[in-house]
């Protein structure tokens, strides 16, 4: 996803605070848009957190995991990924009165549009 | 103005400006007020710097996030052990350091009977992922008893589950190393697969290591889900170091999500607050 699909997704998602497109292979982040500029460790703990919590999706018995939700009582956190390109990731920090279904929705698309051209 | 007006003045000022008005803390042993800054630090999710001045004008200042103390800034006061002075300005504090740490504020606060005690932004980024050293491992070294826990000890979990009603297929109750297998038979497939992905989590989520735990432990949920219309979903939820483990019918994270936000903050006082 390129900083410019970056920004489009955040503006149809105006809860999501930042979001971060992330090689978790690699551990690499590829791109960041934010509502505040965060440094880059920032962003590379924010890449770790993703491949910790896709490693963790159960390996057999379950079908491959798409995305994890994270809620807490200060916010939320949401990361996405397509099935086809299971080492790439969305990444997005958000209020806590996120929408989930709106930022699946909007995640889907712009991994469907964005990811493809990355 | 109303007590909850002024409490909502302040709650927003906090927020404004990050900065919380200092307090001065009396206490009688120093061990009681080692026990009153573990409070601090335990009740401190987002990064903060906690600053303690002491009677004698010794300073502490430090840098607490996730219920963590992840840095002492600033000069070592006079007088201090050559080990605990060496904890000054080090990066990386871990559980290992946790008995250093406890002998390092029982000394500061054995040099008189009150502090002032002030929190505000941390004024740098912390990077979320640093060990630290949490309240409990120093209270651990001081040999304080064990905290009692919150009135509701972590029902919500429970309540939780009733919420999602009849889309759980399987759960379990993780409480400290125990695993309590609820809402199904142990022969089940179901059960096996939700211990063997228990053991799983244990290992790589419910631990300190895994940059959400601290929000996780004290009252996060996390939902794994798969592509459109999957069969099922997988929720983590975790309140007061309890955790629920459970499997449930249908593609719909977001529902397990709002349940969640529906349980937590109907049990919240903030969720009164605008």
């Amino acid at each position: 996803m390129t900083p410019q699909a970056l920004k489009a997704f955040r503006i149809r998602v105006p809860d999501c605070e930042l979001a971060v497109y992330a090689d978790l292979g690699s551990g690499t982040v590829l791109g960041a848009d934010g509502a505040l500029r965060y440094p880059q460790e920032y962003l590379d703990a924010l890449c770790a957190c993703a491949a910790t919590l896709f490693q963790s999706a159960p390996q057999d018995g379950f079908e491959p995991v798409e995305h994890v939700l994270f809620l807490g009582p200060t916010g939320g956190r949401g990361f996405f990924r397509r099935l086809d390109e299971p080492n790439e990731a969305l990444c997005c920090i958000c209020a806590p009165g996120i929408a989930a279904d709106r930022l699946i929705a909007e995640a889907r698309v712009a991994l469907a549009k964005g990811g493809a051209a990355a | 103005m109303s007590e909850f007006d002024r409490l909502k003045a302040r709650l927003k000022r906090t927020a404004t400006d990050g900065r919380i008005l200092a307090d001065r803390q009396d206490y009688e042993t120093p061990v009681e007020g080692v026990a009153r800054l573990l409070d601090e630090i335990d009740g401190t999710v987002i990064g903060r710097r906690l600053k303690v001045d002491f009677a004698d004008g010794s300073r502490l200042s430090a840098l607490v996030t996730g219920r963590r103390l992840v840095r002492l800034d600033g000069q070592a006061p006079a007088g201090l052990p050559a080990d605990q002075a060496a904890l000054y300005g080090r990066e990386g504090l871990a559980t290992e350091d946790a008995a250093e740490v406890a002998g390092l504020l029982a000394g500061l606060c054995g040099r008189g009977p009150s502090y002032l005690l002030s929190k505000s932004a941390p004024g740098e980024a912390i990077d979320p992922t640093q060990a630290g050293v949490s309240a409990a491992a120093i209270a651990a070294a001081l040999g304080l008893e064990e905290r009692e826990a919150p009135a509701d000890d972590g029902r919500n979990l429970e309540v939780f589950l009733d919420a999602l009603g009849e889309r759980v297929i399987a759960a379990a109750l993780i409480e400290q190393d125990e695993i309590a297998l609820i809402r199904c038979d142990e022969e089940t497939p179901e059960a096996a697969f939700l211990l063997d992905w228990a053991a799983q989590v244990g290992e790589r989520l419910l631990t300190p290591d895994f940059a959400l735990y601290a929000t996780l432990e004290t009252g996060g949920l996390l939902v794994f889900a798969g592509a459109r219309g999957s069969d099922r979903h997988l929720a983590v939820a975790g309140r007061h170091g309890r955790f629920l483990l459970a499997a449930l019918e249908g593609p719909d994270s977001a529902a397990t999500l709002d349940c969640w936000r529906h349980v937590t903050l109907a049990d919240s006082p903030s969720a009164a607050i605008d």
